[in-house]
């Protein structure tokens, strides 16, 4: 039996189709997360390796950043967007803002493009903002109203606030010019880490059912914490202080995959008849020569999802713990399963597809590498070209931001007074 | 040019002018000025042709200045020519002259039969919605379209005058009739249909009901090459505009609490319609049990959704503020009725994480710690040993019960403040459903986790345990449960058995768990 493949021409197909014509109206549904499906859409072309031309790039751009809030972040969509005098009455979201600054990251080609990448982003305001989304317990809010953080106390927020100030921050020193008040960073360790349940793995608090989904935002919260923070390789970092029993942790992470039965599942799921995931008979060995294929859920006993290969693995990634899962099978599960034969992932098996599992399926197979996809980052959910790109955004954003103070300093330096007056006196 | 033939044809009377300007421009030109080929061209069948032919009716000799260039003109087609563009400047007031001279003009154009009102070349009579030229259209669809046009034009006074005799009233602190208010609406429709079938222009519900017309729609601006477009709906579009426009000017109403339903039904995944929501019935102080009410069937549609359940707890924390914590009995019989609603919504969606997190919510705010949660939690878990939800809720019922347990204590924290009664009862439940699904998760990890709170060692079940196994390591070794070699490792471990602890691991990674081969392989290299 050959190995499943990739149908690459079929999921370029598809992504090409999201990109340039409408999504169908079941998708106004998902209308308040249309930055959240551009970086979709942008990203699985990036990941395929599929070039944009000039002028998409530049509408990437364009869009994106009409959708940024003079308060600082990015609104979820155009319907949360207003215009000129009532532009402040609009409402950013942090997911949002996380996914405009990697499109921006993205859309960059030439290393001019990316060194000016987050031109245009206010960097100050941004950062502000999202220090106002802090709660005094450490979580993150989703939306400011009314000048309070609301939504979810959960790690998505979490996550995205690590990983926007890992974008936009840099490393500016405390007294520096450009320097902006920080999030409480240690108060989001210590919160991450009040969060692991009595089974190891992690959920909205630890009294609430552990989670896959909460686990993994709250794993790439701290290792975004600790991406290039030029803390010293020794130093206690975020991913060990935030953790408070990775043992444990690793046990609920392990116990997300199953050997998938693919001809019982596939009866089970047509008739609709179960929750859980289907148990292989304790110690049966016998595979005969059949395709083996690991499925993954998101919490005890549930039926395998497409999106849960991508929390999951992603998570050994970041815990550095490869080794607890088989590619083969797991590959074989997306490839064979939930693959779809007009490109695209579905969420298990017999579903059609839909953009976010698409999307995680194709970032998964690239997270495994070997299928001719990019390689993917498992901390950004996106190439690692396009975190190298962004990067350099980084760099480029903090020299300009040099370059402007030291013009100022300079125009106030008596130096250039005495020159300008020397100037006059000859004139 | 699309609004210029829109002007000429919007009412009859310009239409008449339009059609009377070709009709002057025609009469001036005398026979022998007509190009002959014009004459001979068969009747036109289309608007444009129609156009075209009159163009050249009304520019003497153009067809064959086209056709030859002006050398190759005969002597008499030049002057005609020559003439006729020589009368432009002072036909169209370009060129001013004196009374008498222009007296002295006029006399000798008329004489001459000089055309100096011409019909420009290639008119353009727009598109229509479907993006056809208006020029293709044959007569009769131009006569249809004309009168729509006129009917249209006709409607808008009306309306216009609806809109004045409003104002009027108002201004008087009045209110126009109902019977003035229903034609108006059915004018609207009228209008609505027409602008439909014209333009294409959809006028939504909203822009029909005069109830609206204060509030000046916001529509959502894209360039064409915005990502992400959405296939929207005209509907959805019309109410977004005008969502916009209300939240912007912080309107608390109640017509903008039935225009957030409107929304929420097609997008209730918009982030910000909710906490208006939650905004207008607080500011008109609305009943909560109706919104409560109002909401389950919104949340019975949309089970997956995730801001039903933020709204529901923020009437919950209103609602406690406002009287729930200050009346007991209230607070009792609200927490019943929720409960009874959560029950009926998890009988659907058995592990609805939403749920069942706004369910620990409620029982927190409201200090409803019930011995009837415990039995939900029990028949839940009757009807499928598997519903890791349910024994998740059993645990925080179990372990945050503030009367017995201690506050802010770690999920696998020893807790000295939980009664040994309890953590009995609790080992003999989880022993009694392993015993029923020796290979399921939840039912373990529930032991465990019952072990860890009652800082009881693995080693007490280790007995237990030892059931699902035998002969380990021997060829007619037999697992029931790979959960059971997986808490003996540990045991043995701990008791400094470390080869019975490896022989655990290794059996599971080789023979009764294989799939996760790479972590029992790490497991084993973590033993000393």
């Amino acid at each position: 039996m050959s190995a499943p493949t990739l149908d690459k021409a079929k999921h370029v197909k598809f992504w090409q189709r999201c990109h340039k014509s409408f999504l169908p109206t079941a998708y106004t549904a998902s209308d308040s997360t249309r930055l959240t499906f551009a970086f979709f859409i942008i990203s699985a072309l990036d990941i395929l390796s599929v070039p944009l031309t000039a002028e998409d790039r530049a509408a990437v751009r364009t869009w994106v950043l009409s959708l940024q809030h003079p308060d600082g972040g990015f609104c979820g969509s155009p319907a949360h967007a207003l215009a000129g005098e009532n532009a402040s009455k609009g409402s950013a979201n942090i997911a949002a803002t996380f996914f405009a600054l990697i499109l921006l990251g993205m859309a960059a080609e030439t290393e001019e493009e990316q060194r000016s990448a987050f031109a245009g982003v206010d960097r100050k305001a941004v950062l502000l903002w999202l220090k106002k989304l802090q709660r005094s317990d450490g979580s993150f809010g989703q939306v400011l109203w009314e000048g309070e953080p609301t939504g979810g106390r959960d790690t998505r927020h979490s996550y995205l606030a690590s990983s926007i100030r890992w974008m936009l921050r840099g490393s500016v020193e405390r007294g520096d010019e450009n320097w902006v008040e920080d999030i409480d960073v240690e108060k989001m360790t210590e919160y991450i880490r009040g969060l692991q349940t009595y089974d190891g793995g992690i959920a909205e608090s630890s009294t609430e059912e552990s989670h896959a989904g909460y686990a993994y935002c709250a794993i790439s919260a701290l290792s975004m914490l600790d991406r290039n923070s030029g803390t010293p390789a020794n130093a206690k970092g975020a991913m060990d202080s935030g953790i408070a029993d990775r043992a444990m942790l690793l046990k609920f992470l392990a116990h997300r995959q199953f050997k998938y039965l693919s001809n019982t599942e596939a009866i089970a799921s047509e008739e609709g008849s179960t929750e859980n995931y289907l148990e292989a008979k304790l110690g049966d060995l016998s595979l005969g020569g059949e395709r083996a294929y690991t499925g993954f859920n998101g919490r005890w006993n549930k039926r395998a999802d497409t999106c849960y290969t991508w929390w999951a693995c992603s998570m050994f990634r970041l815990l550095d713990a490869d080794y607890n899962y088989d590619a083969v099978p797991t590959g074989n599960y997306l490839l064979d399963i939930t693959q779809h034969v007009i490109g695209g992932f579905g969420k298990a098996v017999g579903e059609p597809p839909d953009i976010y599992h698409s999307y995680l399926g194709l970032a998964t197979v690239g997270l495994i590498g070997g299928y001719d996809l990019k390689e993917v980052d498992a901390g950004l959910c996106c190439s690692t070209d396009t975190v190298r790109k962004i990067d350099v955004a980084r760099e480029g954003m903090l020299e300009s931001l040099k370059k402007q103070s030291e013009q100022r300093s300079g125009w106030e330096a008596e130096d250039f007074w005495g020159k300008a007056a020397n100037v006059v006196k000859v004139m | 040019m699309v609004c210029a033939e829109r002007d000429f044809t919007l009412t009859k009377r310009t239409l008449m002018s339009v059609a009377s300007l070709h009709a002057t421009a025609i009469r001036q030109l005398t026979p022998a000025l007509l190009s002959s080929t014009a004459t001979t061209d068969a009747p036109p069948v289309t608007v444009g042709e129609r156009s075209k032919q009159r163009y050249y009716q009304t520019n003497p000799v153009e067809r064959r200045f086209e056709e030859v260039g002006f050398p190759g003109l005969t002597p008499a087609e030049k002057k005609t020519y020559t003439h006729s563009r020589l009368i432009l400047p002072v036909a169209n007031r370009q060129v001013s002259l004196s009374n008498k001279t222009d007296r002295e003009y006029w006399k000798q154009v008329t004489k001459e039969g000089l055309p100096c009102r011409r019909l420009k070349n290639n008119y353009s009579w727009g598109t229509d919605k479907h993006g056809r030229d208006v020029g293709t259209y044959r007569f009769e669809e131009l006569k249809k379209r004309s009168l729509s046009q006129a009917k249209l034009t006709a409607l808008t006074v009306l309306h216009r005058q609806f809109l004045l005799k409003r104002e009027a009233a108002r201004s008087k602190g009045a209110e126009l009739p109902q019977e003035d208010i229903d034609q108006e609406k059915k004018r609207r429709q009228e209008m609505a249909a027409l602008k439909r079938e014209l333009y294409g222009e959809i006028p939504g519900p909203l822009g029909n009901d005069p109830e609206w017309d204060d509030v000046i729609p916001i529509p959502q601006e894209e360039p064409q090459d915005a990502l992400a477009r959405i296939a929207y709906t005209d509907d959805y579009a019309e109410a977004v505009s005008y969502l916009r426009a209300v939240m912007a000017s912080e309107e608390y109403s109640p017509r903008c609490l039935r225009l957030t339903e409107h929304v929420i039904a097609m997008n209730p995944g918009h982030y910000t319609v909710w906490l208006y929501r939650f905004k207008i019935v607080s500011a008109l102080k609305l009943s909560i049990t109706d919104e409560i009410q109002w909401l389950n069937d919104v949340a019975l549609n949309h089970l997956k959704n995730y801001q039903i359940w933020h709204h529901r707890q923020l009437l919950l924390d209103h609602h406690f503020a406002n009287t729930l914590s200050s009346d007991a009995e209230a607070a009792k019989q609200f927490a019943k009725s929720e409960t009874d609603f959560i029950s009926k919504i998890l009988a659907k969606d058995t592990k609805n994480y939403h749920v069942w997190s706004y369910r620990q919510y409620l029982i927190t705010k409201l200090n409803y710690w019930s011995p009837f949660e415990l039995a939900t939690t029990q028949s839940m878990i009757e009807d499928d040993l598997r519903n890791n939800s349910a024994w998740s809720h059993r645990f925080f019922i179990v372990f945050s019960d503030p009367s017995h347990s201690t506050k802010g204590s770690a999920a696998t924290e020893y807790d000295p403040k939980v009664p040994g009664a309890i953590l009995d009862r609790e080992i003999a439940y989880a022993e009694e459903k392993i015993k029923l699904a020796p290979q399921n998760q939840s039912s373990w990890l529930y032991l465990r986790g019952v072990l860890a709170k009652g800082g009881r060692g693995l080693d007490t079940v280790g007995d237990f345990a030892s059931q699902f196994f035998s002969n380990l390591g021997a060829e007619d070794e037999e697992v029931t449960s790979s959960h059971a070699l997986d808490l003996m490792s540990e045991v043995y471990h701990k008791q400094g058995e470390i080869e019975k602890a490896k022989l655990c691991l290794v059996e599971l990674s080789e023979k009764w768990d294989p799939v996760r081969e790479g972590y029992w392989k790490y497991r084993l290299s973590e033993l000393k």
